[in-house]
């Protein structure tokens, strides 16, 4: 059973057509040059409406996991225990994305772990972000 | 220190029969605890002029409401006890703690004089609670549903994060839920209390079932099916009734900034301590004034982290506190002796902690106790006293 498929609304389709084509782009305000993840409708720092989608370098560092042993979905119930980790992206603090740390496994998992993207097919042709260990030195 | 300090009480408690699961229809056990409630304050129906409850389960069940049976509303309650109520809010995302405080408010400003506060969770016969199958991840689970992280799974991410960070261990933790099974044996409106089961010990919880690491099955609530009912009215009026009154000193239910994909520890932790400083300072109190603690525990690091935003324990010493705290900690034993609840036992047993009507569970001299509900970053307080000032 597949896992669910995102579903984008109007304001966060550019984030998502950008990851069907494996790229990773975060809506920045260009107000005041913050990042927003999820997207926002309006900028609360500046109050600026002017917001656009940027890539990112798509390097960050494993900030809290767990393991699910006991997950209440059947598409996860298949595949546990797995790990799920909350990524700090470089380019601002509290700025997180999700993953599963796919390849690794679930007992090597660490916080502090430096982690770059990957891109995981869910269904055909549509992706999710997913976070592998940085392989730059 | 709040003007309306000590001005509002809360003069009656009521609980159903909790059941694991249960076909018993949920109007049923609600009107239980509403009519326990009510005669507990030493009022009749007729008194009764507010009603306030929540509106939603805590878990999706994949099935649309039906009132009386998977939720109650107020109006449903206001039709069975034939209450002719002036005020009355269904609240959703609402809490215990956060329906207490809004008839709290509703009789300090007169809306009503004798407001019911009422909490129904529903968990069926036949079906795994919150088990479902959605195909897409869309509105607020968008950017989460695709990855399977779960409620106990966001909490497991800061338990974690703060053993990582403070060196906490399980091991802790494990004499915390062994301490806290003897509580839940004392408790006789919870799950452990009244279907059995015996004592936790620190093994027991090391060789438990794991459910999201770090967090194993006694660190997460069991979901229960049942009602809590609770009376409120002015300081002045509760003089009068039945019971000793347990007077409001402050409540406490802040907004917090929005929420990205997450919560750091560090911000979960400065909204408990938003609350914590509100809540202690508006009641005119510190730490060290109060006697009873009933700190959310809807999963088990919830409670030391609120016993370092009410400022029990200095940060990182949250896990060291509730192995050995310096005060009647977690008496009504939370939801993990009572099951999910959510806010009901940690609300109710504070009340009678201040009234002297806790029974097996007293402990002495209760003059001051502090309940807090929910996760800190959605957190309700109150302060509950022996006198009103
Ligand atoms: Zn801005």
């Amino acid at each position: 059973m597949p896992k669910p498929v995102p579903a984008p609304s109007e304001l966060t389709k550019p984030f998502w057509d950008a990851v069907d084509s494996r790229r990773l782009v975060i809506q920045r305000c260009q107000g005041c040059r913050r990042y927003h993840h999820p997207p926002v409708e309006l900028c609360a720092k500046c109050l600026s409406s002017d917001l656009a989608f940027e890539p990112v370098s798509g390097r960050g560092s494993i900030y809290s996991f767990t393991i699910t042993h006991d997950a209440r979905q059947p598409a996860f119930a298949e595949i546990q225990p797995y790990t799920v980790a909350v990524v700090e992206l470089e380019e601002q603090p509290g700025l997180y994305m999700l993953s599963n740390i796919p390849g690794v496994p679930t007992g090597d998992v660490k916080s502090g772990m430096p982690v770059e993207v990957t891109f995981e097919e869910v269904v055909p042709g549509r992706f999710i972000p997913q976070f592998q260990p940085s392989r730059r030195r | 220190m709040s003007d309306s300090r000590g001005r509002v009480a809360v003069v009656g408690v009521g609980h159903s029969k909790v059941y694991r699961r249960s076909d018993v229809p949920l109007g049923t056990l609600t009107v239980d605890a509403c009519r326990l409630a009510i005669e507990d304050a030493g009022l009749s129906a007729a008194d009764i002029d507010g009603v306030v409850s929540p509106n939603y389960q805590p878990f999706e069940m994949g099935e649309p409401n039906r009132d009386g049976i998977n939720l109650v509303t107020p109006a449903f309650i206001v039709e069975a006890l034939g209450l002719e109520v002036n005020w009355g809010e269904s609240v959703s995302a609402g809490s215990t703690g956060h329906c207490l405080i809004e008839a709290i408010n509703a009789v300090a400003g007169g809306t009503c004089n004798y407001a019911l506060v009422f909490r129904a969770l529903y968990s069926p016969a036949g079906r795994r609670y919150g088990f479902v199958a959605p195909t897409t991840a869309e509105g607020p689970g968008e950017f989460r549903g695709s990855y399977g992280l779960f409620p106990p799974g966001m909490y497991a991410l800061f338990m974690q994060k703060y053993m990582d960070k403070y060196g906490a261990t399980r091991e802790q933790m494990a004499a915390f839920a062994s301490n806290n099974r003897q509580n839940a044996l004392k408790w006789e409106h919870g799950y452990w209390y009244q279907h059995g089961g015996g004592p936790l010990t620190i093994e027991d919880y090391m060789t438990s079932r794991m459910i999201s690491y770090p967090m194993c099955i006694f660190d997460c609530d069991i979901p229960v099916q049942g009602c809590g009912a609770f009376v409120v009215t002015t300081a002045e009026r509760a003089k009068d009734l039945r019971q000793p009154p347990a007077y409001v000193l402050s409540t406490s239910a802040p907004v917090n900034a929005r929420m990205g994909i997450a919560h750091s520890l560090e911000e979960f932790a400065a909204a408990g301590a938003r609350l914590g400083s509100a809540l202690l300072s508006n009641a005119g109190i510190g730490p060290g004034d109060v006697d009873v603690a009933n700190l959310y525990d809807g999963f088990s690091i919830l409670t030391p982290l609120w016993a370092e935003a009410l400022g029990f324990c200095g940060e990182g010493e949250g896990f060291s506190f509730i192995t050995a705290p310096t005060l009647a900690l977690n008496t009504s034993s939370g939801n993990l002796g009572a099951g999910r609840m959510h806010g009901v036992p940690q609300i109710m047993d504070s009340v009678l902690q201040v009234t002297g009507r806790s029974g097996p569970r007293q402990v002495e001299n209760a003059h001051i106790a502090v309940a807090v509900v929910l996760p800190l970053d959605a957190g309700k307080g109150l302060v509950f006293s022996k006198s009103p000032s």
